[in-house]
C-alpha cells in the first residue's frame, strides 16, 4: 500500500483520531491494480492528486498569510483596489495551461481503455437482483455466482470471516496475461460490475450490452462489489475474480466442462428426496434474499412460503396470490398445487417483485428448490419433485 | 401600492406591462423544456 | 403553470400592501401573507425543519455504518434513508434556504418594495410544506417509501411500491413552487430596480440568484418530464425507459442529469454570492473583480448544461462522448479558480476581523475548494472508471454542498439575523457553532475519500471488514457535526427573542441599501425608490 500523505489541518485531525484505532487492514489509497490499464490510471490519480495538492498550498498559503497578517487587531488598514485585468487574464490563462496538461495523458488512457479488439476471450456478465452470472462465450459454460458469507455473520451472532462481504460461491476464473473481453448487462434493473484492481467499473444494464477489457498480469484473487444500488441486497452482491496461470485455466475449464455435461445428464434420472433437499437447500439461499432463510418472508414486501402464516400487503401483492390459490381469504397462505407452485417459480408473477426463474434455474434445480419449500419450515406435502416433469411445465 | 412598485417611473403602466412580458416569457420557457423533453424521448423511445 | 393568472393579478391587485398598516396577527397573518419578508422567514423556517428531519436520516444511516454488520435498521429501510436523506436535503433544506434568503434580501438589495408577484409568492412558499408531508408520509406506506436513489433510475425505482405516484406527485409540487419562486425573482431584478441601479451595479448575491433563477427555469421543467415519463411507464404502459418495450433505461439518465448538473449549481451559485457579500464586509474592502466573478457566474451556468455526461461515463458511452464531457467538466475549473482567487484578492491587504459570518465564509473558501479539487480528479474520465458510484464521490459532494452550500447559508444566517430580528445574536455562542460545525464536518467527510479510494461503493448498508476504521471515524464525525447544529438553532431561537439591539448597520464594513434601513427591517421598505449612484454602488 502507498502512503496517500494527506496535506491541511483536516487531515491532521483525522490521523490523529485514526492512529488510536489502527487495524492491519485500513487501505488509504486507490489501488494500483494488476493490469497496465490500472497502472495508468492510478498514475494518473496521482498526478491529478500532487497538482490539487501543490495548487491548494499556494492558494491556502497566500490566504491564511493574509488572514494572519491583514488583519484589523495587527493594525492592518484596508487598501482600496478592486480590479486587474491583467491579474484577472492571467489566472484564467494558467489554469487552462494546467488543464492542458491534465487533458493530455487522460485522454491517451482512455483510448486505451476503450480499444476492445483482438481480445483472447471473451465473458459476458449478467447483473440479476442480487447475483452475477458469468458466461464463457464459445465454451458452453456458464454459472451464477452470489454471495458466500453466512447471514449469522451479518447479523453479528458469529464472528466476521477474513472476506465478510467479499467472498462468492463461485469466482470467475480467468486466465493471466490474455486479453479478457467482458461484456456487461443485466436482467432485471441496473448493475455496476466493478474489480477496483481491473481498474474500471462498467454498467451492466437490461436490454444493453457495454465492452471492456482486462488483461490480468499476475495470478491471484481479486474482489469487488456492485457498484450501482440495484435494490434491497445491493451491498451483498461481491464479485471474486481468480486468474490463473495457462495451464490451471485450461484444467479449470475441462472439469467445468464436465461437471456441466453430467448436471444436463442428471435432469432424465429419477431423483431421491433426499439428495433433492439437500441441493435444494443451496439453491434456497437465492430465493432467501427476499423469503428469508427462515421462509418468513418480510411483512408487507414479501409474502412467507410457510403454510397457514398470515400475510397482508398491498391489493397488488395479495390479488395475484389468490387467484393462484396461495393466500386464503383469510389472509392466510396457503401452499397451492404443484403445476401453479411450479408456474411461479419459471414464470414469476408479472407485476410483483417476483420474478420467473425458468432462463435461471435447470430443470433439477427447480424440482429441488420446490421439493426443499415443500418439505420444510414444517410445511409437509411430501412431495419429491422430478426434473422431468419441470421439463414438460416449461 | 401602484406608485411603489413602479418605484422610476412616473406612470406604472409601462412597468407593469414589462413585469408581465418577463412572465409570459419565461412561463414559456418553462413549458417548453419541459414538453420539448418528453417529445424528445418519445422520438427515441 | 396555473399559479401565472395568479401572479398577473398581484401586479393588479398589489395595492393593499401599500397601506401602512401592521400586518394580520396570529395564523391568518402567516397563510395569507404577500410580503416578501414574512415568505423569507417562512422560507428559512421550513428549510431548518427540513435540515434537521434531513439530518437525522442522516444520523440513522451514520449509525448503521458506525460498525460492520447490519445492527439498526434492514437494507431496505437504510435504502429509504439515503434517497430520502437526500430528497429532503437538496429540495427541502438548501433550496428553500436559498429561496428565503433570496425573499429576504433581493427586494432590499435593489430598492424595491416587494417582490414583483407578491400573491404568487405565497403560493410558491404554502405549496412545499403540503409537498413534503406527501413525500415524508411516503415512509409509511406498504413498501416503504422510495428506495432507488434519489436520482430515481429506471428500472429500480419503478419498483417501488405504494409510494411511487406520491412521491412523483411531490417532486412535481416542489418543481412547480420552484419555477414560481424563478420567475418571481426574475421579474423583480429585472423589473423593479430602484433608479440607478444598473444591472452592473446590483449585488453579486442578486446576479448569482439571477442566473441561478434562469438554471431553474431551464432544468425543473425537465425534471418534471422525466419523473411524468417514469409515472406513464409504471401504470400507463409506455415504454420510455423500458427496454422490455423498445425504450431506453439510459435516456432517463441523460435526461435526469441534464436536470441534475444545472441542479448542483443552482445550490452553489447563489452561496457564491453570500460569500461574495460577506468577505468584502469583514475585510473592509470591495469585492475584488466584480465583474470578472459576474462573468464567471454566468460561464460556469452555461458551461453546467454541457457538462450532464460526467455522471455517467461508466454507463457506455461512444470515446468522443466521454472525451467531450471530460473536457467540457475540467472547464468548469477555470471560472471556478477565477472566483476563490477574487475571494482571496479581496482579503488580501484588508483589515479583517473574524466575526462568525466571516468565520464560515472563510471556511467555505477552504473546504468548497478542496470539494473543487476532487471535483477536478472526478472531472478526469479514466480515473472516474475507479472513483465513480463509491464514497469518494460523496466525500466530494459533501464537500460542496456542507462545507460548501450549507455553510454559506449559515454564514448568511448571522450576518443578516441583525437585520433581520433587530438583535444582535450571541457572538460565543456563534463562533462555538462554527468551530464545533467545521471540525464535526471534516471528521465526517475527509475519512470518506480514503474508503472511497480503498475501494467502498456508496449506497451499501454493510461494509468489508477493511473499511470498518474510517467508517466509524465518519460516524463520529457525523454525531459531532450533527448535533452541533442544536446549537444553531439556539442561536437563532435566543437572537430571535431579545439581544443587544443592532443599528442599522451592524457591520463597519457592510455596503448595500438593506443597511440603509432601521434593524429590524420595517414590514413595508423602499416604497419611495432610494437613488444609487456609481460611488454608492461599488465603494
Amino acid at each position: 500500500m502507498s502512503a496517500f500523505r494527506p496535506c491541511g489541518l483536516a487531515a491532521t485531525g483525522v490521523l490523529g483520531l485514526w492512529s488510536a484505532a489502527v487495524h492491519a487492514d485500513f487501505q488509504l489509497n486507490m489501488t494500483p491494480g494488476v493490469t497496465a490499464v490500472s497502472h495508468r490510471i492510478y498514475e494518473l490519480h496521482m498526478l491529478i492528486f500532487w497538482i490539487c495538492v501543490a495548487i491548494g498550498i499556494v492558494v491556502f498559503g497566500v490566504m491564511f498569510w493574509s488572514v494572519y497578517h491583514h488583519r484589523k487587531s495587527r493594525g492592518a488598514v484596508a487598501a482600496q483596489f478592486h480590479e486587474s485585468t491583467t491579474i484577472e487574464i492571467a489566472w484564467t490563462i494558467v489554469p487552462v495551461l494546467i488543464l492542458v496538461g491534465m487533458a493530455i495523458p487522460a485522454t491517451k488512457t482512455l483510448v486505451q481503455m476503450e480499444d476492445t479488439s483482438n481480445a483472447d476471450l471473451t465473458i459476458k456478465v449478467t447483473g440479476y437482483q442480487w447475483k452475477w452470472r458469468y458466461d464463457y462465450l464459445g465454451e458452453d459454460i456458464g454459472f451464477y455466482s452470489s454471495l458466500k458469507t453466512d447471514a449469522r455473520q451479518i447479523h453479528g451472532e458469529t464472528d466476521k470471516g477474513e472476506h465478510y462481504l467479499l467472498e462468492v460461491d463461485r469466482p470467475l476464473v480467468v486466465p493471466v496475461g490474455r486479453k479478457v473481453r467482458i461484456l456487461t448487462t443485466a436482467s432485471d434493473v441496473i448493475h455496476a460490475w466493478w474489480v477496483p484492481a481491473l481498474g474500471w467499473k462498467r454498467d451492466a444494464i437490461p436490454g444493453f450490452v457495454n465492452e471492456s477489457w482486462a488483461k490480468i498480469d499476475q495470478p491471484g484473487t481479486y474482489r469487488g462489489q456492485c457498484a450501482e444500488l440495484c435494490g434491497k441486497d445491493h451491498g451483498f452482491m461481491p464479485i471474486v475474480v481468480v486468474a490463473m496461470n495457462q495451464p490451471d485455466y485450461d484444467k479449470w475449464l475441462a472439469d467445468t466442462k464436465a461437471a456441466a455435461a453430467s448436471e444436463r445428464n442428471s435432469a432424465d434420472r429419477v431423483w431421491g428426496k433426499a439428495e433433492l433437499m439437500a441441493k435444494g437447500a443451496e439453491v434456497y439461499r437465492s430465493c432467501a434474499a427476499c423469503h428469508q432463510a427462515s421462509g418468513e418472508g418480510i411483512a408487507g414486501m414479501f409474502p412467507p412460503l410457510i403454510h397457514g402464516k398470515p400475510f397482508s400487503g398491498p391489493e397488488a401483492l395479495l390479488e395475484p396470490l389468490r387467484t393462484r390459490g396461495f393466500l386464503s381469504a383469510d389472509g392466510k397462505i396457503t401452499v397451492g398445487p404443484l403445476d401453479k407452485h411450479a408456474e411461479i417459480v419459471l414464470k414469476g408473477i408479472p407485476g410483483t417483485p417476483m420474478a420467473g426463474y425458468a432462463g435461471q434455474l435447470s430443470d433439477v434445480e427447480v424440482a429441488a428448490v420446490l421439493t426443499y419449500i415443500r418439505n420444510s419450515w414444517g410445511n409437509d406435502f411430501g412431495d419429491a419433485v422430478q426434473p422431468s416433469m419441470i421439463k414438460t411445465l416449461r | 401600492m401602484e406608485a411603489a412598485m413602479n418605484p422610476g417611473l412616473p406612470d406604472p403602466q409601462p412597468r407593469r406591462r414589462a413585469v408581465r412580458r418577463t412572465v409570459i416569457t419565461l412561463v414559456v420557457i418553462a413549458v417548453a423544456f419541459y414538453a420539448g423533453f418528453i417529445w424528445l424521448a418519445a422520438q427515441r423511445a | 403553470m396555473t399559479a401565472t393568472t395568479a401572479g398577473h393579478d398581484a401586479v393588479h391587485d398589489g395595492h393593499d400592501h401599500g397601506h401602512e398598516h401592521a400586518p394580520p396577527r396570529g395564523l391568518w397573518r402567516w397563510l395569507s401573507t404577500t410580503n416578501h419578508k414574512d415568505i423569507g422567514t417562512m422560507y428559512l423556517v421550513l428549510s431548518l425543519t427540513m435540515f434537521f428531519i434531513g439530518g437525522a436520516m442522516a444520523l440513522v444511516i451514520r449509525a448503521e455504518l458506525f460498525r460492520p454488520g447490519l445492527q439498526l435498521v434492514e437494507p431496505m429501510f437504510f435504502n429509504q434513508m439515503t434517497t430520502m436523506h437526500a430528497l429532503v436535503m437538496i429540495f427541502g433544506a438548501v433550496m428553500p434556504a436559498f429561496v428565503g434568503l433570496a425573499n429576504w434580501l433581493i427586494p432590499m438589495m435593489v430598492g424595491a418594495p416587494d417582490m414583483a408577484l407578491p400573491r404568487m409568492n405565497n403560493w410558491s412558499f404554502w405549496i412545499m410544506p403540503f409537498a413534503f408531508a406527501l413525500l415524508l408520509s411516503t415512509l409509511f406506506m406498504d413498501g416503504g417509501g422510495p428506495a432507488g436513489g434519489w436520482t430515481l433510475y429506471p428500472p429500480l425505482s419503478l419498483q417501488t411500491g405504494a409510494a411511487f405516484p406520491f412521491v412523483i406527485l411531490s417532486i412535481h409540487m416542489m418543481g412547480v413552487s420552484s419555477v414560481m419562486g424563478a420567475i418571481n425573482i426574475i421579474a423583480t431584478i429585472l423589473n423593479l430596480r430602484a433608479p440607478g441601479m444598473t444591472l452592473m451595479r446590483m449585488p453579486l448575491f442578486v446576479w448569482t440568484w439571477l442566473i441561478t433563477a434562469y438554471l431553474l427555469i431551464a432544468v425543473m421543467p425537465v425534471l418534471a418530464g422525466a419523473v411524468t415519463m417514469l409515472l406513464t411507464d409504471k401504470y400507463f404502459g409506455t415504454s420510455f425507459f423500458n427496454a422490455a418495450g423498445g425504450g431506453d433505461p439510459v435516456m432517463f439518465q441523460h435526461i435526469f442529469w441534464f436536470f441534475g448538473h444545472p441542479e448542483v449549481y443552482i445550490m452553489i451559485l447563489p452561496a457564491f454570492g453570500i460569500v461574495s457579500q460577506i468577505i468584502p464586509t469583514f475585510a473592509r474592502k470591495p469585492l475584488f473583480g466584480y465583474a470578472s466573478m459576474v462573468y464567471a457566474t454566468a460561464s460556469i451556468a452555461f458551461l453546467s448544461f454541457i457538462v450532464w455526461g460526467h455522471h455517467m461515463f461508466t454507463v457506455g458511452m461512444p470515446l468522443a462522448g466521454e472525451l467531450f464531457f471530460m473536457y467540457a467538466t475540467m472547464l468548469i475549473a477555470v471560472p471556478t479558480g477565477v472566483k476563490v482567487f477574487n475571494w482571496i484578492s479581496t482579503m488580501w491587504r484588508g483589515s479583517m476581523t473574524f466575526e462568525t459570518p466571516m468565520l464560515f465564509a472563510i471556511a467555505f473558501v477552504v473546504l468548497f475548494t478542496i470539494g473543487g479539487f476532487s471535483g477536478l480528479m472526478l472531472a478526469i474520465a479514466p480515473a472516474d472508471f475507479q472513483y465513480q458510484d463509491t464514497y469518494f464521490v460523496v466525500a466530494h459532494f459533501h464537500y460542496v454542498l456542507v462545507p460548501g452550500a450549507v455553510f454559506s447559508i449559515m454564514a448568511a444566517a448571522y450576518y443578516w439575523l441583525p437585520k433581520w430580528t433587530g438583535h444582535m445574536y450571541d457572538e460565543k455562542l456563534g463562533r462555538l457553532h462554527f468551530w464545533c460545525s467545521a471540525i464535526g464536518v471534516n471528521i465526517l467527510f475527509f475519512p470518506q475519500h480514503f474508503l472511497g479510494l480503498a475501494g467502498m461503493p456508496r449506497r451499501i448498508p454493510d461494509y468489508a471488514l477493511q473499511f470498518a476504521e474510517f467508517n466509524m471515524i465518519s460516524s463520529i464525525g457525523a454525531f459531532i457535526f450533527g448535533f452541533s447544529q442544536l446549537i444553531f438553532l439556539w442561536v437563532v431561537i435566543k437572537c430571535v427573542r431579545g439581544g443587544e439591539p443592532a443599528p442599522a448597520k451592524p457591520w463597519e464594513g457592510a455596503h448595500g441599501l438593506e443597511w440603509t434601513v432601521p434593524s429590524p427591517a420595517p414590514h413595508h421598505t423602499f416604497q419611495t425608490p432610494p437613488q444609487i449612484t456609481e460611488a454608492e454602488a461599488h465603494s
